[in-house]
C-alpha cells in the first residue's frame, strides 16, 4: 500500500499539500521516481521578460492572405478596408477595428513567414499544444509544452500558491484532447476548463453552491468514516481516489478559485462570451489571481476542428459563422485582453500584467490562396502567420514576406535559412519566461533525449532552427 | 478509422512503437531506439501488476464481506484454478451475493440494479441464481448497448447505422464471425450512414472521395489515397486479429522490432502492402456531396505505388513507398484471393477463418469482463509467442497471462459458432470471474497473471454517466434523429450528447453544444471515454479531475437536486421512514446494504435538517463515495 502511495506521489507530505490539486487529468502512477536529469546544451539566453504566458490556439487555422498577411488577389472582397498600419503591413479594418482603433495594434508583432508542417488538424494542434510534431514511437512521454513551462516554473511555486501552473481551457472538448504531462511528474498536468459550464459551478457569486459544497464534503466525511476510511489516515492508509478528492476539494474552496470565475455579464459581453471570449476573461482572471498559474493556453473547439476551418463560404456572411464573424470576434475579445492585463498592475512596479505576459496567437497551419469550389479555403503548409504581444514583446516587428498570394515565403526574416515554425514560437514562450530553450532532458522512459526545442521532427524532411524568435531586443 | 487515427493510435495508447527516422539515425544511436520500443512496450504490459496494486490500496473501501467457497464451474476454472494449485498461488474466494449481483449488472449491461433486484437477490435460495441471472442479462437490451459501444470504441466510428445494427446483432447472438465478415466487406452504399456495415470503412473512402473536389495540387487528400488503405488495414488488424501493424506499415520489422515483437519482426513492409491491397482497388464515387449518396466501384489503380504515393508525407511520419505494384495476400498465411472473386470478400473469409481471429475476439471480452486481458494491449498480440508447446527461443517469454486457457477459449469460440453470448457467459459463470476483491493475506505482483483476486476497474465514463441518471432516477433527454432517447449508451456516439448542428457544406462546423452535453462529455472523457478520434483507451485509473468533476459537475449536481419523479423525490413522497430511506439511497448507488453504523450515521444526518436538503446532500455524497466509481 505505502509503496503504491510512493509510486503515485514521490514527494512527501507536506509538499503534497503545497502542490493541493495539481495531481491532474494524468496517470495516478508517476512514471518514473528518479530525478530528471536536464542539461543544457547550448548558449542560448532566454530573454526573462516575462513573468506569464498565453498562448491563443485559433483552432481550425486563420487565413492569413485575409487577416495577418493581407495581399489583394481576385478572390479577396471589396469590403475590407485595408489600413496601412507600418510599412508594408496592412490590416483589415473591417476585420480587426477595435485592436486598431485602441492603439493596441502598435503593441503587437507578426511573424508572417511561418511554416506548417501539418497538414490536418489533429496533428497540427498537437504540434500547437507540444511544441513538436508527432512521433509515434514517444508521444506516449510527450509533454504538453504547458507542462514543461510548469516543470520550470516548479521552484518558483510560493506557499500560497493553489492553481495549477498550467490551466487550459475547453481542450477536452478539441479532437487532440489535453495531452498530459508525459514523462514529467503528473503534478505539471494541466487543468483544463470547459467554459460552458465552469462559470455555473465555480462563479464565487454563488455563495449557496459553496455553502452547499462544503456541507456535502462533511456529509462524504462522516459517511467515510464509518466505513473504514478517515481523513486522519491521509499520508498513512489511504485510496488514491482519496488523496484525489482531497486534493480537487482544495482547489475548488480556495476562495481565489472563486474569484477567477466570478465574471459579470457585462465584463462576458465585453469580451464576446463564446469559447473564445470566455476563455480569455478565464485567462486574465486566473494571472490577475496570481494563485499560482503562470501559463494559460486557450483552446477553442466546434466540430471537432475549430471555428476558423472555413473550408467553404469563408466569406459567405449568409452562414452563422464566416470570417467576418470570426474575426470580429476574436478582435473583440483580443481586445479586451490586452486592455485588461494592460490597466492591471504587474508584480514589478511600474509594469502591467500585459508587460509581465507574453501572449501568443496562432493557428496550426496555413490556408490555401485558391479558393475550392465551395468558396473556402483548405489547408495549407508553406506559409502563415502568428502574432505576439506583451511580456517583453517589442512591438510594431514584422518578421517575414511572402508573395504577391501568400502562396510562398520570399524572405524568412531572420537569421535562419529555415522559416520559423510553431516549435520557434514555443521557444519564444521559453524564453521570456526565462526558460534555457535548448535544454534537453536525457533520461527519459524511452531513453530519447527530449529535446525542449527539437531539430529534426521525425518524418518531416526540413529542420527546425533551435532558436526563438527575437523580438525582444 | 480514418489514417491519423490510425496515426495517433500508435501515440496514444498502444505498445508496439515504431520510428521512421531510424533510417537516417547514425548506429550509435540504434540503442536508444531499440530501447525506446522496449521501454514503451513495458509500461503496458504492466497493466496485470497496476490493477493488481490500484485493487489492493481500494481494499480498506471496498466492502468486506465473507468469501465463498470456490467451486469450478467449466473449464476455464480447470484452467485458472489448476495452474493455482499447480503452482501454489493463494486466491481469494467467491464474492458475496451483494458484489456478484453489482458487478454483473456494470459487465452486462453498464448499469446498477434496482433496489428491489437487489433485495430479490440476496433473499432468493436458488442455487443456480447467479447462473440465471447471467442469463437474463446477456440478449437485453441494455446488453445490446453496452457492448456495442464497446464496439464501435474499438472500430472508431459514430456512424448511427452501425450502432443499431451491431446492437442488434449482439442481442440476437448473431454469429461474429459473420458480422465481421459483413463489415470487412460491405457493399454498395446507397446513403450516408444507411448502410450500417459501411459505418467503419465509408468514413476514409468519404474523405479521399473528396479528393476530387480538392483545388490544391499538394491537398493533403490527394496525396494519401494509398494511407487510407493502409490505415484500413492497420484498423481491422487491431481489432479482428489484435495485431499492430503500424510498424510494418512504415519499415520492416526486422532491425526495429527485435526487442518487441518476435512475430513482426519476421513481417517485411511489402507483405503489408498486400495486406492492405485488398482496398486497393476499391473507389466511392460520390453521387451527392451532401447527402453522401455514393456508388462504389472499382475504378481505383490498385496497390499501385509509383505513382500513387512518391510524396514525403510529413503529417503521417510515413515513409515513401518503393514504386511497385502490389497484389493482395493476408498477412498471416500469405492466401491469395480466389481469382474472380471480391477481394475484399475473400479477405473476410481468410480473417475470420484464422484462429487469430478468435483469439483476438476472446482476448478482448475477456479484458473487458477480468480487467486484465490475456494480452495487454488488446492489439498487441506477438503470435511467434503464444505456443507453449513451442516456446519462443531464450530471452523470450510466453506472451499471454494463460496462453493454454486463451487456446482453449478461442477453439470454443470456434466450436460454439462464434457466438459471443456464449463466450460472456461462460466467462461470467466461471468462479474464475467471481472471485472477490478482498484478498488475504499479502499480495504479490505475480499474483497477477494468475487472476487469483477480482481486479477492481474505475468504471467507463458512459457508465459513470447513465448510473448518474440512474441512481438519481433523472434521465437524460437525448435528441438523437428525432428520438428522445435517455441514456448515453442509447446514442451512437459519444459526441452525439450534443445535438448535431451542422451548418451545410463538406467540411461543418459543429455546434457550441448544451451544458449539459459539454459537462457530460469532459465527465466522460475524464473517465477515458475516447473521443473515437483516437482509439479506445481502456484505462483503469482514478484521478483529481474526476473528483473535480464528480464534486460539481452540472450534470451531476442538476441530477441531485430533487425534480419531479425523482428518485429522491418519490422516495420523500413515500411514508418511509429515515432508515428506510437510507437503506434505498445505498442499495440505490452501492447496490448494497449499509452496514449499522451507515444506518446510524446517515439517519442522523438526515434529521439535522431540512430533510429534503439533506437526503440530496446524503445522495451526492454516496456518488462520490469511491465505490460508486468501482466495479470491483
Amino acid at each position: 500500500m505505502n509503496d503504491y502511495l510512493n509510486l503515485l506521489f514521490p514527494l512527501g507530505r507536506r509538499e503534497l499539500l503545497k502542490w493541493a490539486g495539481l495531481v491532474a487529468a494524468g496517470t495516478i502512477a508517476e512514471p518514473l521516481v528518479r530525478p530528471l536529469e536536464v542539461r543544457a546544451q547550448g548558449r542560448s539566453k532566454p530573454a526573462g521578460t516575462a513573468r506569464n504566458a498565453i498562448m491563443i490556439e485559433m483552432s481550425g487555422a486563420i487565413s492569413p492572405m485575409d487577416c495577418w498577411d493581407l495581399k489583394e488577389t481576385k478572390t479577396t472582397p471589396k469590403d475590407l478596408d485595408p489600413q496601412k498600419i507600418w510599412n508594408d503591413f496592412y490590416l483589415s479594418k473591417t476585420f480587426f477595428p477595435k485592436l486598431i482603433d485602441s492603439g493596441l495594434i502598435n503593441r503587437c508583432s507578426f511573424v508572417r513567414s511561418m511554416l506548417g508542417r501539418e497538414l490536418i488538424h489533429l496533428t497540427g494542434q498537437y504540434r500547437v499544444q507540444t511544441g513538436r510534431s508527432i512521433n509515434p514511437a514517444v508521444a506516449k512521454e510527450i509533454p504538453g509544452f504547458g507542462s514543461v513551462i510548469a516543470y520550470e516554473l516548479e521552484s518558483q511555486r510560493r506557499e500560497t500558491d493553489t492553481l495549477p501552473t498550467y490551466m487550459s481551457t475547453n481542450l477536452s472538448r478539441n479532437s487532440t484532447g489535453l495531452i498530459g504531462a508525459g514523462f514529467l511528474p503528473n503534478r505539471c498536468t494541466g487543468v483544463d476548463l470547459d467554459t460552458s459550464f465552469v462559470f455555473n459551478v465555480f462563479g464565487g457569486g454563488d455563495a449557496a453552491a459553496r455553502e452547499q459544497l462544503e456541507r456535502r464534503w462533511l456529509v462524504r466525511k462522516r459517511l467515510s468514516e464509518v466505513s473504514g476510511i478517515s481523513d486522519a489516515q491521509l499520508g498513512e492508509q489511504v485510496s488514491p481516489f482519496e488523496v484525489f478528492y482531497n486534493y480537487a476539494y482544495h482547489i475548488v474552496t480556495d476562495p481565489r478559485w472563486a474569484t477567477v470565475f466570478d465574471v459579470s455579464d457585462a465584463e462576458r459581453d465585453r469580451y464576446g462570451r463564446g469559447q473564445l471570449g470566455d476563455g480569455l476573461v478565464l485567462a486574465k482572471n486566473l494571472l490577475k489571481a496570481d494563485a499560482g498559474t503562470r501559463f494559460v493556453y486557450i483552446s477553442e473547439s466546434i466540430g471537432g476542428n475549430g471555428p476558423w476551418d472555413f473550408h467553404a463560404g469563408i466569406y459567405d456572411k449568409a452562414r452563422p459563422q464566416n470570417l467576418y464573424t470570426k474575426s470580429l470576434e476574436w478582435d473583440r475579445a483580443f481586445t479586451a485582453l490586452l486592455q485588461d492585463l494592460d490597466a492591471a498592475p504587474g508584480r514589478e512596479a511600474g509594469k502591467s500584467l500585459l508587460d509581465e505576459t507574453i501572449i501568443v496567437s496562432t493557428g496550426e497551419f496555413g490556408r490555401t490562396p485558391n479558393f475550392n469550389t465551395g468558396h473556402g479555403r483548405d489547408h495549407y503548409d508553406k506559409t502563415f502567420t502568428s502574432l505576439l504581444v506583451g511580456g517583453g514583446i517589442k512591438g510594431q516587428r514584422v518578421i517575414g514576406r511572402t508573395n504577391e498570394d501568400c502562396s510562398a515565403c520570399i524572405d524568412p526574416g531572420w537569421n535562419h535559412r529555415e522559416q520559423p515554425q510553431i516549435d520557434n514560437l514555443v521557444a519564444t514562450i521559453y524564453s521570456a519566461l526565462g526558460i534555457d530553450w535548448r535544454k534537453k532532458i536525457e533520461n527519459t522512459p524511452s531513453g530519447r533525449a527530449y529535446h525542449y526545442v527539437q531539430s529534426a521532427p521525425i518524418g518531416s524532411n526540413t529542420l527546425v532552427a533551435q532558436d526563438h524568435i527575437d523580438l525582444f531586443t | 478509422m480514418r489514417w491519423w487515427k490510425a496515426a495517433f493510435a500508435t501515440c496514444l495508447s498502444v505498445g508496439l512503437t515504431f520510428t521512421v527516422l531510424a533510417q537516417q539515425i547514425p548506429p550509435s544511436q540504434q540503442e536508444a531506439i531499440d530501447k525506446a520500443h522496449v521501454d514503451i512496450l513495458k509500461t503496458e504490459t504492466d497493466k496485470a501488476a497496476e490493477a493488481g496494486r490500484l485493487t489492493d490500496a481500494l481494499s480498506d473501501v471496498l466492502p468486506r464481506a465473507v468469501p465463498g467457497p470456490v467451486v469450478r464451474k467449466n473449464y476455464i476454472d480447470e484452467h485458472i484454478f489448476g495452474r493455482m494449485e499447480r503452482d501454489r498461488i493463494p486466491h481469494t474466494g467467491l464474492a458475496s451475493d451483494e458484489e456478484f449481483l453489482r458487478r454483473v449488472y456494470l459487465d452486462a449491461t453498464g448499469l446498477l440494479p434496482e433496489p428491489q433486484t437487489v433485495r430479490e437477490f440476496l433473499a432468493s435460495k436458488d442455487p443456480n441464481k447467479r447462473d440465471r441471472l447471467i442469463d437474463s442479462l446477456i440478449g437485453t437490451d441494455e446488453f445490446g448497448e453496452q457492448w456495442a459501444w464497446l464496439w464501435a470504441d474499438l472500430l472508431q466510428t459514430h456512424n448511427a447505422g452501425f450502432s443499431y445494427w451491431f446492437k442488434r446483432g449482439l442481442m440476437l447472438d448473431r454469429p461474429y464471425n459473420e458480422m465481421a465478415k459483413e463489415i470487412l466487406s460491405a457493399g454498395v452504399m446507397k446513403a450516408s450512414g444507411s448502410n450500417p456495415v459501411w459505418a467503419v470503412t465509408s468514413e476514409p473512402l468519404h474523405v479521399s472521395a473528396r479528393a476530387l473536389v480538392a483545388t490544391d495540387p499538394e491537398n493533403y487528400f490527394v496525396l494519401n489515397r494509398l494511407d487510407f488503405m493502409d490505415a484500413m488495414a492497420i484498423g481491422f488488424g487491431r481489432t479482428f486479429l489484435g495485431i499492430n501493424m503500424d510498424c510494418i506499415s512504415c519499415h520492416d520489422g526486422a532491425r526495429h522490432l527485435e526487442p518487441l515483437n518476435l512475430y513482426l519482426t519476421g513481417k517485411k513492409r511489402s507483405e503489408f502492402h498486400q495486406q492492405a491491397a485488398f482496398w486497393a482497388r476499391l473507389n466511392m464515387a460520390p453521387l451527392n456531396m451532401t447527402t453522401g449518396n455514393a456508388v462504389l466501384n472499382d475504378a481505383n489503380p490498385g496497390y499501385v505505388t509509383n505513382a500513387d504515393a512518391p510524396y514525403h508525407t510529413a503529417a503521417e511520419s510515413r515513409f515513401p513507398r518503393d514504386g511497385k505494384t502490389y497484389e493482395p495476400a493476408f498477412i498471416l498465411t500469405g492466401e491469395k484471393p480466389r481469382p474472380g472473386l471480391d477481394p475484399r470478400k475473400e479477405l473476410a473469409r481468410l480473417m475470420t477463418s484464422h484462429i487469430q481471429f478468435s483469439r483476438a475476439t476472446v482476448n478482448i471480452v475477456w479484458g473487458r469482463l477480468m480487467t486484465v486481458g490475456f494480452v495487454e494491449p488488446y492489439d498487441g498480440f506477438d503470435l511467434a509467442r503464444l505456443d507453449p508447446d513451442k516456446p519462443p527461443p531464450q530471452g523470450w517469454a510466453l506472451q499471454p497471462t494463460n496462453p493454454w486457457l486463451l487456446e482453449a477459449m478461442a477453439k470454443d469460440f470456434q466450436a460454439h459458432n462464434y457466438s459471443l453470448h456464449h463466450l460472456i457467459k461462460s466467462i461470467m459463470k466461471s468462479s474464475a470471474y467471481q472471485l472477490s476483491a478482498q484478498f488475504p493475506g499479502e499480495w504479490k505482483d505475480a499474483y497477477a497473471p494468475y487472476y487469483a483476486r477480482r481486479f477492481a476497474r474505475v468504471i467507463s465514463g458512459p457508465e459513470v454517466a447513465d448510473n448518474l441518471a440512474h441512481v438519481t432516477g433523472v434521465p437524460y433527454d437525448f435528441n438523437w434523429a428525432g428520438k428522445g432517447t435517455k441514456r448515453v449508451k442509447q446514442l451512437s456516439s459519444p459526441i452525439d450528447v450534443n445535438p448535431p448542428q451542422r451548418v451545410g457544406g463538406v467540411n461543418d462546423l459543429g455546434g457550441e453544444g448544451t451544458i449539459e452535453g459539454n459537462s457530460i462529455r469532459a465527465l466522460m472523457q475524464s473517465f477515458f471515454q475516447s473521443t473515437r478520434e483516437t482509439p479506445a483507451l481502456l484505462t483503469n485509473r482514478p484521478s483529481a479531475v474526476q473528483a473535480m468533476l464528480m464534486m460539481t459537475a452540472p450534470t451531476v449536481i442538476d441530477r441531485i437536486a430533487t425534480k419531479p419523479d425523482s428518485r429522491l423525490q418519490r422516495l420523500l413522497a413515500s411514508s418511509k421512514t429515515d432508515p428506510e430511506l437510507v437503506e434505498e439511497l445505498f442499495l440505490s448507488t452501492l447496490s448494497r446494504r449499509p452496514n449499522p453504523q451507515e444506518i446510524e450515521v446517515a439517519t442522523k444526518i438526515l434529521q439535522e435538517g431540512d430533510r429534503r436538503q439533506r437526503a440530496e446532500d446524503l445522495q451526492w455524497a454516496l456518488v462520490n463515495t469511491v465505490e460508486f466509481l468501482l466495479n470491483h
